[in-house]
């Protein structure tokens, strides 16, 4: 993980309260210095290692858990005997052969691709707004971070209402301006635009906060070069603002990506994966199979599901993350 | 209340593989005698009552039990529903075993597959506890596999609620039959009225609502896509189809529609037990006038419902130990007071199931006849399908949400639904 200039940096401090400093004694030779360097190197590799020890555990033991449950015909009695058949991959393939199984991954894949476009973008656009101070533009900010605050359960509770078909403020506001009401919960489309909006809103105050702090690392004169290139606000935004978020963009949309392919409580509160499993993902039919039937193998097997299409999202974030600091 | 309740719990199945880990960490506790030298028993209750006024009502119940036998403690652990068979089987599990569950009829056969509960057929044949004091309905609710294990608390369900004054002015008598509600609710929809209200929530209340139409036309849970099934079908998304019912409540509880039904937008709605002490109230304030009438059925005849309500059941652990069990079945048969029951279903939202009390309850409280009036020919959800239940039922919710927003016909909607029924 070091780079190679903070190994210079590492070298010099060692070498320096290595080496008595007598200004006669003879410069040590390279070698001496090396194997100095190399044990601290060794040891510090060894510190950074700790947390990772100390975090597995609590990371690994529950997932490996889950994948030999998946494995095992696991029921309630299970829990009081102690006793579940190991069945192999058939709870795996007949979770994969259910036909909710393409519907909920079908759902999953692009409740999560409208869900972080439209949280990068909306966010990107209030970030940068917000990064010129003007009048209350600080108390602005702190209010845009409230959703993030407030827990999911509640505030699904308030849109509930406002998506009210017969007397919710959304179909009030549409037929406000002329247009028709809309069937939120009560049809297939309706109920999918409900979830991911409120997903999208609830998202949007992380993204906001990121990609702020992200602009504040521009420095200022990179702005002032290129409006002396004769760049327009355009020319700014996509050749200094844009360059200069990529690392920020990166672990945004990583972190987007995963809290959004494990969302739960919105769709359950919202619409339980109703009407007909319009909205059911990934995530609520693991519950549904574990809690609302009790079975524990059927709906691990859906929860290595979504732990394989989290892997996959993490691993195509880590290859993107080594080409683009190269 | 029941199982209708919306209660959200944590997520996914890795916290899920936590909570199994924990349980079999768990494993292997011994089990402590409960009687100590001076002959004290602690009785452990497992409840889901969380909300007011039913935990107090709760709390008082088992109170009684503690005052009829000196030496009894009362020790309560309550959990949100959605929880409950979880829980259950993870305190048995780790040797804390509850000795009381007082829980939903419908998760009987469940606990007791799973080795959560003790059958108490002695303490029925000794006569302490009467099967002819209850509703068949709600009695069978709480057998399984040919043992007794509970005997019913309190009863709920759903009846028909009408607005007074619309009905008089348009000149329509209560509906009886199935005719008769798709003519009223037909008459009634003008104007942004709604004629006929129902919840069709995704999950348990959905088909809660529906089976009285299964099983008034003839069919039943054990061929869910049988002619009679999908004629019932038929008629009940029918009315979504025709804009008589809201759409709106493809996502409504029937608490949500309580207030909107008092405030005039719907003629007519079908309402559940729990909610008609806030009807009364709100119903008074807004000085509107209702009457409530049993279910229709095809001809007339009286409709079959299903019972719903709670429970009490007795833990695995309590017939090992011959102190803990005399407490806990003189507990049991010591609630059956009408006084007691009375007390408690009034403020927990309930009838009584203990028919001296059911007696005395009605006899104060007319708003709740029309539900009354149905528990004689009420039926057990578990009874032909058993544990399968809660599959059954999910599986009937989401075909029902498929024919109302026309993603399916009923045949294939409930030809699906079949898949999800155990081969008998």
């Amino acid at each position: 993980m070091l780079s190679g200039k903070t190994k210079a940096d590492l070298g010099v401090g060692a070498e320096a309260s290595l080496t008595p400093r007598p200004s006669a004694a003879p410069r040590p030779t390279r070698p001496r210095a090396g194997r100095g360097l190399g044990a601290l190197r060794r040891h510090s590799i060894l510190f950074f290692l700790l947390p990772v020890v100390l975090y597995l555990p609590f990371f690994a033991y529950p997932i490996g858990y889950n994948f030999l449950v998946s494995l095992r015909d696991y029921t309630l009695s299970s829990l009081i005997t102690g006793e579940a058949p190991f069945v192999g991959l058939r709870n795996l393939s007949s979770v994969w052969h259910d036909p909710i199984f393409l519907t909920a991954l079908r759902n999953t894949l692009l409740f999560t691709l409208l869900s972080i476009t439209c949280q990068y973008v909306i966010g990107l656009a209030i970030a940068v707004f917000f990064s010129r101070p003007f009048f209350l533009s600080r108390t602005l900010r702190s209010v845009i971070i409230l959703p993030w605050l407030v827990p999911g359960v509640v505030t699904t509770a308030a849109w509930k209402w406002m998506f009210n078909e017969s007397n919710g403020l959304v179909n009030r506001l549409l037929m406000d301006v002329g247009l028709d009401p809309i069937g939120w919960f009560s049809t297939s489309s309706g109920a999918f635009a409900a979830v991911t909006i409120v997903n999208i809103w609830t998202g949007i105050a992380f993204t906001v906060v990121m990609l702020h702090s992200g602009l504040q690392g521009i420095p200022a004169d990179q702005y002032e070069a290129a409006s002396l290139d004769g760049a327009g606000a355009w020319g700014r935004f996509w050749h200094v603002t844009m360059p200069g978020l990529r690392p920020v963009t990166g672990i945004v949309i990583i972190l987007c990506l995963i809290g959004t392919l494990k969302q739960f409580d919105i769709v359950w509160v919202l619409t339980r994966g109703g009407p007909g499993n319009a909205t059911q993902l990934l995530s609520t039919w693991s519950y549904q199979l574990s809690f609302g039937e009790q079975a524990f193998g059927r709906g691990a097997a859906v929860g290595d599901f979504l732990f394989a299409l989290s892997l996959l999202a993490a691993a195509v974030y880590a290859i993107w993350n080594r080409r683009t600091t190269r | 209340m029941m199982s209708l309740h919306s209660r959200v719990a944590i997520p996914c199945s890795i916290a899920m593989a936590a909570v199994l880990s924990l349980t079999l960490a768990g494993c292997g506790g011994s089990s402590e005698p409960s009687a100590d030298s001076d002959g004290k028993v602690t009785i452990t209750v497992l409840d889901s009552e969380t909300d007011e006024p039913a935990n107090s009502a709760t709390d008082a119940l088992f109170a009684h039990c503690a005052s009829n036998q000196p030496g009894v403690t009362i020790k309560r652990v309550t959990v949100p529903a959605a929880e409950y068979i979880t829980k259950a089987v993870q305190l048995t599990a780790s040797g804390e075993a509850p000795d009381i569950l007082d829980t939903d009829g419908i998760n009987v056969p469940t606990l007791a597959q799973a080795g959560v509960l003790a059958p108490i057929d002695d303490l029925v044949s000794s006569d302490k506890i009467n099967a002819d004091d209850y509703d068949e309905g709600p009695f069978s609710a709480g057998s399984y596999d040919g043992h007794q294990y509970a005997m019913p608390l309190g009863n709920n369900g759903e009846a028909l609620f009408y607005n007074k004054t619309m009905l008089e002015d348009a000149g329509i008598e209560p509906p009886k039959t199935w005719a008769d509600l798709q003519s009223a609710a037909q008459e009634l929809t003008a104007g942004g009225v709604y004629g006929f209200a129902f919840s069709m929530q995704p999950g348990e209340e959905a088909t809660w609502n529906w089976l009285p139409s299964l099983w008034s036309n003839g069919g039943d849970l054990d061929e869910v896509n049988s002619p009679e099934a999908v004629e019932a079908m038929e008629y009940w998304t029918g009315f979504v189809e025709d804009g008589v019912s809201p759409k709106a409540q493809l996502n409504l509880s029937s608490a949500d529609i309580e207030p909107a039904f008092v405030q005039g937008k719907y003629a007519m709605a079908l309402l559940g037990t729990w909610t008609v002490p806030g009807l009364v109230k709100d119903a008074e304030a807004a000085g509107m006038e209702w009457g409530a009438v049993p279910q229709p059925s095809p001809d007339g005849s009286p409709s079959v419902t299903p019972f719903g309500g709670a429970v009490l059941a007795v833990g695995a652990k309590v017939v090992t130990d011959d102190a803990k069990q005399q407490a806990v079945f003189d507990c049991l048969a010591g609630l059956q007071d009408s006084a007691t029951m009375v007390e408690y279903a009034d403020s927990a939202g309930y009838i009584p199931s203990y028919h001296p009390a059911a007696t005395d309850f009605l006899a104060d409280r007319p708003q709740y006849q029309a539900y009354a009036d149905q528990f004689a020919s009420s039926k057990s959800r578990t009874g032909v399908v058993g544990a399968d239940y809660a599959k059954v039922s999910q599986a009937i919710s989401t075909a029902i949400s498929e024919v109302a927003t026309g993603q399916k016909s009923a045949q294939d909607a409930l030809d699906t639904a079949q898949a999800a029924v155990p081969a008998s």
